[in-house]
């Protein structure tokens, strides 16, 4: 693919400087056609944000490569597009046409692709992939929804190796989704944790528990280095903790995730344990071995967290309950099963009526709350999503109580 | 590791043997940090071993640089827009895999060391550009890799393509096929309840439960926290010196975890902490540290000693806290002689007499145990002041004399003196054997600080030891003074014919002193006494010329003042006569 880059980056010089017609130009057309013929095409060429990707995998560039690729990423944005698609082998002729675009491109902006037609190869715009330092950043919402999707679509990752070590990877992936997700647009991310379409798997369920503590520690201000922390460990437990119905006890979910944390801890890092690692091992190790009058106090927040998540799918019912039901079994219990402080801050992460909870309208049509803010509520009733601004006329149902009015 | 210093001059450093002048311009200094960071990523793949220098360049040039901000770009770096830095074949060869994975900027942080470096610079200068080796930095730096480097990092090309490829249509209508399936009724859905479900339900108190309770909480705001409670909240959560105690209790617990940090490292986080506050859990930990005794802690032990542990301990500990001092006891039962003695020492020079801290002190003391203290504070090392300190610190905790006695014999000789000077005249019995070492061996300095002081106490018994000492050493290098000073006090307690007359007699003894003693003899103007000392013996031959003068002289104005005297009692002897008595 480098000979490819390079001969693009050649053609489009050679075409700015002499021209389409002149025959240096096709001369080096067909040069570019050799090289992109030994590449076993068809494939798809993506320039995003400082990267080259050949079928969604990164091209390794040097300085030139990337020098030359910056160049030709530049033409293209200028054209208005970031992918080229080929389809087939193409002649010299083909090549130059599309060069002599590049070159119009390398000028500034330019039309001169829209409406083209070369035969073989396609070109497209891809939203936010510019090259260029104030590069436009995805929208917040749909990012937030992707990076939870993605993170279920992960989840499963998280079992331990066949030598029993914990995945640290695939952990820091998770997460760091996660927190982006947060950071992009909680609401957004809220609401596409609790309403992805599927059912309460495990893994979903854990992802629940790390997301909830995350959620809490961000809103409280709590560093990023303690957060992430908190959230690995959520993660780690819930994920050997929770069965298709309930699951075990903290402290017995996490010795074998402990183990496998202490497996390898040696090979964690080319450079020694990275300060993360040995954090999330301590915690452990407090959880296992200590009394809570040893933790510190966002193992209380985890230990809240797991245990509400715990009640999402009771045993002996098929049915799963809603983060309301949970928020509501949390304040039953606040300040004699669960400790206040830390209630307060997963309902205020939630709201009265978060998102997935049944509600009840004053006129007592039964629904689902779509999307939760400060003051209004979407819920869908009947199919249709209505918009609420007076929540005291919403009364927030329990699972139990809404199908049975729902029957 | 390189133990490095800025020299006298602000812009020099000393790293291992090097020795580095920095650039006083600020655009020089910072290419050469640039210039110092591109050599150690170089150097990280071929001389590992041997990074460790170029590590603390890198640093010690940093800081000298100041609050300043690095910008990587594909091929150069920046400072404040400035390049000061140019990839030139392999020299910045890294620079395009940093800024492709994302870095943007980095900047110091206070805590930054050496090790940082040597991490950044083996993690940089193993970066290629590709999805795994990317993925596997991005997880290093938020993994807090780079410790001591605050690292900026944009988004990266990878999560534009997953939202490429992302099918999640609008954003507004997410989720509704999942509300869809949670309201179709009785079990039509997999999302919906099924019938028997309810039937089970119906039979289960948890399932009925209302929601209200938590309802009418949201209603009368029983959920909200007040501002203060969150902040304590926060605060609690990223306790440092919890977390410290907490990694460092891991690694002591789990050994798979020692393979994985240095001894140095994990003892680098304790000074930090310690630095920043000593508390009674710390105090706790470091007590298991101590009385661990395993390869891993006893090399963790070696580089807490030589980062200087003892001296932060002793000058941070709230002594006033009957549970720290507790503490600090329990913590000192278990170290050795050697690793206590920094504690003890940094305790009592962190203190003046009869401050608050010096009452707690004495407490401790009393807590800890007399004889541990004694053998902790190494006595016989103590400098000058130290040893004052030491020896009035433990007056107030109630010493005997003899203790006392056993203390100032084992403490720098001048020291003791200068705690005799002021010794309650209770002690002075037991430090009688202790004087006497000290009048025969001590140097003049000492003499002179503790004589006069002696003396000005009156005591006949103190003259008596002075004046025996005198007499017996045949050489003194005291001063004229001293000696005029000590025979004044011998004449004033009337020890002359003890030890005055003898001692001018004595042709053994030190010459000063005999004249010192014919001085205050002859200034008493008693005729029969200096007669009686001046008289001519045979020994007089030996004595040296000058003194056998002095007698001569003596003789001779005793002479004429007998004449003087012979004469004026004859006058006064004419005159008292009755009237006729002459004739």
């Amino acid at each position: 693919m480098l000979a490819v880059m390079q001969g693009l980056f050649v053609l489009t010089k050679t075409a700015m400087a002499h021209g389409g017609e002149h025959p240096f130009a096709l001369k080096m057309a067909e040069k570019l056609s050799d090289a992109v013929n030994d590449s076993s095409p068809p494939w798809t060429l993506q320039f995003i944000r400082g990267g080259v990707f050949l079928d969604r995998d990164l091209v390794e560039l040097g300085l030139e490569g990337y020098r030359r690729a910056q160049t030709i990423a530049r033409a293209l944005e200028n054209l208005g597009y970031h992918e080229l698609i080929l389809d087939k082998k193409l002649d010299g002729q083909r090549w130059l046409a599309f060069g002599e675009a590049l070159a119009r491109g390398v000028l500034g902006p330019s039309t001169m692709l829209e409406g083209a037609r070369i035969d073989g190869l396609t070109w497209r715009a891809i939203p936010n992939a510019s090259w260029g330092g104030e590069a436009e950043e995805v929208d917040p919402e749909v990012y937030a929804i992707c990076q939870i999707a993605l993170a279920l679509e992960e989840a499963p990752k998280l079992t331990l190796s066949e030598s029993g070590a914990w995945p640290w990877g695939a952990g820091l992936a998770v997460l760091r989704r996660l927190e982006r997700a947060v950071e992009s647009d909680l609401r957004a991310a809220v609401r596409a944790l609790e309403m992805a379409p599927g059912g309460w798997t495990p893994e979903r369920r854990a992802i629940s528990v790390a997301f909830d503590v995350l959620c809490v520690l961000m809103r409280l201000g709590v560093s990023k280095s303690t957060l992430r922390v908190a959230s690995h460990v959520a993660l780690a437990i819930a994920s050997f903790g929770f069965k298709e119905r309930a699951g075990k006890p903290l402290v017995e979910a996490l010795e074998p995730v402990l183990q496998g944390m202490l497996l390898n801890a040696d090979k964690a890092a080319r450079t020694g344990m990275p300060p993360h690692h040995l954090k999330v091992v301590s915690i452990m190790s407090v959880f296992y071995e200590g009394t809570p009058l040893d933790w510190l106090p966002f193992m209380h927040l985890v230990n809240l967290a797991y245990d509400l998540e715990l009640q999402r799918c009771p045993d002996g019912v098929g049915f799963a309950l809603t983060k309301g039901d949970l928020l509501a079994e949390a304040a039953r219990g606040m300040g004699t099963v669960y400790p206040t402080d830390w209630v307060k801050a997963i309902i205020a992460v939630h709201g009265a009526k978060p998102p997935g909870a049944y509600v009840q309208l004053a006129d007592g049509r039964v629904g689902v709350v779509l999307d939760s803010r400060d003051a209004s509520i979407d819920v869908l009733i009947g199919g249709l999503m209505v918009h609420v601004d007076d929540l005291s006329m919403v009364r927030l149902l329990s699972t139990v109580e809404a199908q049975g009015a729902l029957g | 590791m390189h133990g490095s210093f800025v020299g006298a001059k602000s812009n020099t450093v000393l790293t291992g043997r090097t020795v580095l002048t920095l650039p006083e311009e600020p655009l020089e200094l910072h290419k050469l940090l640039a210039s110092t960071l591109d050599l150690l990523v170089r150097n990280s793949r071929t001389q590992l071993a041997q990074i460790g220098g170029v590590a603390q360049r890198v640093l010690q040039i940093w800081r000298a640089a100041g609050d300043i901000v690095l910008e990587l770009t594909p091929d150069s770096m920046e400072v404040g827009g400035e390049v000061i830095f140019e990839c030139q074949k392999e020299l910045g060869d890294w620079l395009l895999p940093a800024f492709m994975v994302g870095i943007r900027k980095v900047a110091l942080r206070p805590s930054a060391s050496a090790d940082d470096f040597i991490g950044v610079g083996v993690e940089l200068g193993l970066l290629q550009i590709d999805a795994v080796s990317m993925s596997r930095f991005r997880d290093w730096i938020w993994s807090e890799g780079a410790e001591g480097l605050e690292i900026l990092m944009q988004r990266s090309f990878i999560e534009v393509i997953e939202v490429m490829d992302s099918k999640i249509g609008s954003p507004r209508n997410f989720g509704i096929d999942q509300a869809v399936g949670m309201m179709t009724p009785l079990g039509t859905s997999t999302l919906a309840v099924d019938a028997r479900d309810l039937m089970v339900a119906a039979l289960r108190p948890e399932f009925q439960l209302s929601v209200d309770l938590f309802a009418q909480g949201i209603e009368f705001r029983g959920f909200e926290a007040p501002p203060q409670e969150l902040e304590r909240l926060r605060a609690a959560c990223d306790d440092s010196t919890r977390w410290m105690l907490l990694e460092t209790d891991a690694v002591l617990a789990h050994k798979e975890l020692r393979g994985a940090l240095s001894p140095a490292r994990v003892a680098r986080r304790v000074i930090d902490r310690v630095n920043s506050g000593v508390t009674v859990r710390l105090l706790d930990q470091l007590a298991r540290i101590y009385a661990s005794d395993d390869v891993f802690v006893r090399n963790m032990i070696r580089n807490l000693n030589a980062a200087g542990i003892g001296f932060a301990v002793g000058a941070g500990v709230d002594l006033s806290d009957r549970i720290m001092r507790g503490a600090l006891t329990g913590l000192l039962r278990v170290m050795s002689a050697p690793q206590a003695e920094t504690i003890c020492r940094s305790l009592l020079v962190s203190t003046s007499p009869h401050s608050p801290r010096w009452t707690h002190l004495v407490s401790l003391i009393k807590e800890l145990g007399l004889e541990v203290w004694r053998e902790f504070v190494n006595e016989p090392e103590l400098e000058h002041g130290d040893a004052v300190l030491h020896a009035e610190l433990l007056r107030d905790v109630g010493i005997s004399s003899r203790v006392m006695a056993d203390v100032l014999a084992r403490v720098d000789q001048h020291a003791a003196a200068t705690v005799i000077k002021s010794i309650p005249e209770s002690f002075l019995i037991e430090l009688e054997s202790l004087i006497r070492g000290m009048l025969h061996t001590a140097p003049r300095t000492t003499i002179e600080h503790v004589v006069p002081a002696l003396l000005e106490r009156n005591l006949i018994g103190i003259v008596f030891m002075i004046a025996d000492v005198l007499t017996s050493k045949p050489k003194l290098d005291w001063s004229r003074k001293t000696l005029h000073m000590i025979c004044a006090h011998i004449e004033l307690h009337g020890l002359t014919d003890r030890f005055l007359v003898p001692l001018v007699r004595d042709t053994r003894a030190d010459l000063k002193a005999r004249e010192a003693a014919l001085d205050v003899i002859t200034a008493k103007r008693d005729d029969d006494l200096t007669g009686m000392v001046i008289k001519w013996r045979m020994s007089e031959l030996f004595d040296p010329p000058e003194f056998r003068e002095r007698l001569i002289l003596e003789r001779k104005k005793l002479k004429v003042h007998q004449q003087i005297n012979a004469r004026e009692s004859a006058r006064l002897g004419e005159s008292s006569l009755p009237e006729g008595a002459n004739g």
